[in-house]
């Protein structure tokens, strides 16, 4: 049992996820320009610096969020689950390793938003007494397999005990 | 049988009071409501209001009770949404008994339940009774499922009021003085200016008329008596809070009392304690002395108050308190320290904020750049801090910790309260060897992190269990 990627469908809904988050960003940014700084501030240059460099940095930063982040995250993302751990590993910058004890998993929730419901796939949350960690982009069929195969061993780990 | 219980009736009129002072601006509103209607209809409005605010409060407190029964507490509380709980007696964390000033007087006692539920924000239980009462339900709560009680076999570990003393000047407090100051003089500044007229900008006029060498004393003078002041401040607050420390264990239970105006007790299983932090502040560390806190659910989760197990104690006598009380938390096993070439690490993001400043300053006022130097050696010394500190460990039970600069914190853990663990490295880091460690902790407010930076790869997935 090793490492296993996440479902392939996760980069469509990234895609169409974050480019109508960036397009809602995008929208009110244009509105407070031209409603509230353009007609007051237009004389001062300085200000007319800032704000292009604003739109410019904006621009940048959603076209990479939405469409080049998506590919390399979905590379990136591995998951394993062992007989007495869960092993997370993500991060494109910072890469990150998690690792999450069965004997710790309080609870697990099964989540499907509405543009993961077009392509299938749920996110798993595992949830601790500290704190919840996610699986992104998982089939449903899978999602299900994986939470069966948790409950059997955590029952076996509570039987040894 | 089982009789039910209620808050003290002191409780109501407290309450209401709170609620009479956090709606302040609707008797404000009143006023102006006066000049509207007319007096007599305003009075009727605001006597009809006054009654249901009194009925509620009645309601409130006549659906507020708990019942004591064989081996469990029965609360049930709400006027419309109602809520029942039921706590067995074995699933009780931590009691605490505190009174405020004003309980003193009426000889009442606030005590507070907790199990070791995190999901449940606050307290479960809370009620304000009779302190004869409160002392008789602790002894009731603690001695089911064990046979002690609260007889001080044991010499208790107390804290002279010299030790205070020094504490008060150690510790942080000395800007909490300062931050008192601020609050008094925010506070004169709303209500003295409309009774005395004192114009500051004269005095200053005055201080730029007169010779620069006689500016510089005059504002040494003030700083320097500020700083007097906030140290009075700071000793007489730290002197009230902690008055008469005392900390004793009697079996598996921990006992915690003390202050003088506003009087703490606290009481809770040794079992249940998930953690400890050794934590010194920047003079704390020059002169080697420590405060203790402990990690327990529904310890030190309130307003105001620390999760404290000895406020200042030296090394020796620190080692024999984890010797006499927690001996589970003694850790022998090996630590880890940075590597001596991870030491640049800890300072590059700082001397790039400084680079930053420095830039701005140069644009803004060339002259400040010099200043930025002060600035720099501070964080040379909070980095170098930091480096020196960091360090990690693992044994079979028990994780290590220690991290922060000038708030060295050491954090021995079980190794069952640890939820997850996560490594993190950068490219930069993962080519040189190292990686940072972060944990996550059970604990009441949810998701507490720990990090330590910079340490050498694998050493700690392996122990994690």
């Amino acid at each position: 049992m090793g490492y296993e990627s996440i479902d392939r469908n996760a980069i469509k809904t990234w895609i169409i996820g974050r480019t109508i988050v960036s397009i809602i960003i995008f929208t009110i940014y244009i509105l407070i320009k031209y409603l509230l700084i353009v007609p007051r501030f237009n004389y001062i240059l300085m200000v007319n610096y800032l704000i292009n460099i604003l739109e410019f940095i904006i621009i940048l930063f959603s076209i990479m969020e939405s469409f080049v982040w998506p590919f390399l995250e979905y590379q990136q993302w591995k998951y394993g689950i062992f007989e007495d751990k869960i092993e997370l590993i993500r991060g494109i910058i910072v890469r990150k390793k998690t690792i999450i004890p069965i004997s710790r998993i309080q609870n697990l929730k099964i989540e499907q938003g509405p543009i993961q419901r077009i392509y299938k796939i749920t996110s798993v949350n595992i949830i601790t007494a500290g704190g919840c960690h996610e699986i992104p982009a998982i089939p449903v069929e899978e999602a299900e397999a994986i939470s069966e195969r948790l409950k059997r061993i955590i029952e076996m780990g509570e039987r040894n005990v | 049988m089982y009789k039910a219980e209620r808050n003290h009736i002191l409780k109501i009129f407290y309450d209401m009071a709170k609620l009479i002072k956090e709606f302040i601006g609707i008797v404000v509103a009143v006023g102006v409501l006066v000049s509207k209607i007319g007096l007599m209809k305003s009075i009727l409005i605001g006597s009809g209001l006054f009654a249901v605010v009194i009925l509620c409060e009645f309601l409130m407190w006549r659906k507020n009770f708990f019942i004591i029964r064989e081996s469990s507490i029965y609360h049930q509380e709400g006027i419309f949404n109602i809520k029942k709980v039921e706590i067995p007696f074995k699933r009780i964390n931590t009691i605490d008994v505190s009174q405020k000033f004003i309980e003193r007087v009426f000889k009442v006692a606030t005590i507070k339940i907790d199990t070791g539920d995190t999901s449940n924000k606050g307290s479960e239980l809370k009620f304000t009774l009779k302190r004869t009462r409160t002392d008789q339900l602790r002894d009731i709560l603690l001695k089911r499922g064990t046979i002690d009680n609260e007889s001080q076999e044991k010499k208790p570990y107390t804290v002279k009021p010299r030790e205070l003393i020094v504490y008060s000047l150690i510790s942080n407090s000395v800007l909490k003085g300062i931050g008192m100051l601020f609050v008094a003089q925010q506070f004169f500044d709303q209500y003295l200016k409309n009774f005395v007229s004192v114009n500051t900008s004269l005095y200053v006029d005055e201080l730029k008329g007169e010779d620069i060498y006689h500016a510089v004393y005059t504002i040494s003078f003030i700083v320097l008596g500020l700083i007097f002041i906030s140290m009075i401040l700071s000793i007489i607050y730290v002197f009230f809070k902690y008055y008469d420390f005392k900390m004793w264990s009697n079996g598996d239970k921990i006992y915690i009392k003390y202050g003088a105006v506003n009087r703490k007790s606290y009481s809770f299983d040794r079992e249940k304690i998930k953690g400890i932090h050794i934590k010194q502040t920047f003079l704390m560390q020059f002169f080697g002395f420590f405060t203790m806190e402990i990690e327990s659910i529904g310890y030190g989760d309130e307003k105001e108050e620390k999760a404290i197990l000895y406020p200042m104690c030296t090394n020796s006598l620190k080692d024999q308190i984890i010797e006499d009380v927690l001996c589970e938390f003694k850790y022998i096993g090996e630590i880890t320290k940075p590597n001596k070439n991870a030491g640049f690490r800890f300072f590059y993001k700082k001397i790039i904020f400084w680079a930053v400043t420095v830039l701005i300053c140069l644009f803004i006022k060339p002259e400040f750049a010099v200043f930025t130097l002060i600035l720099l050696l501070l964080l040379m010394i909070i980095g170098y801090l930091e480096f020196k500190n960091t360090a990690f460990g693992t044994d079979k039970n028990l994780i290590y910790m220690a991290y922060h600069g000038f708030n060295k914190t050491q954090s021995v853990l079980k190794m069952t309260a640890v939820q997850s663990l996560t490594v993190s490295h950068t490219y930069f880091q993962h080519r040189r060897g190292f990686c940072d460690y972060s944990i996550i902790l059970y604990s009441s407010n949810a998701g507490k992190i720990l990090k330590v930076k910079n340490l050498k790869n694998g050493i700690a997935e392996r122990a994690f269990k």
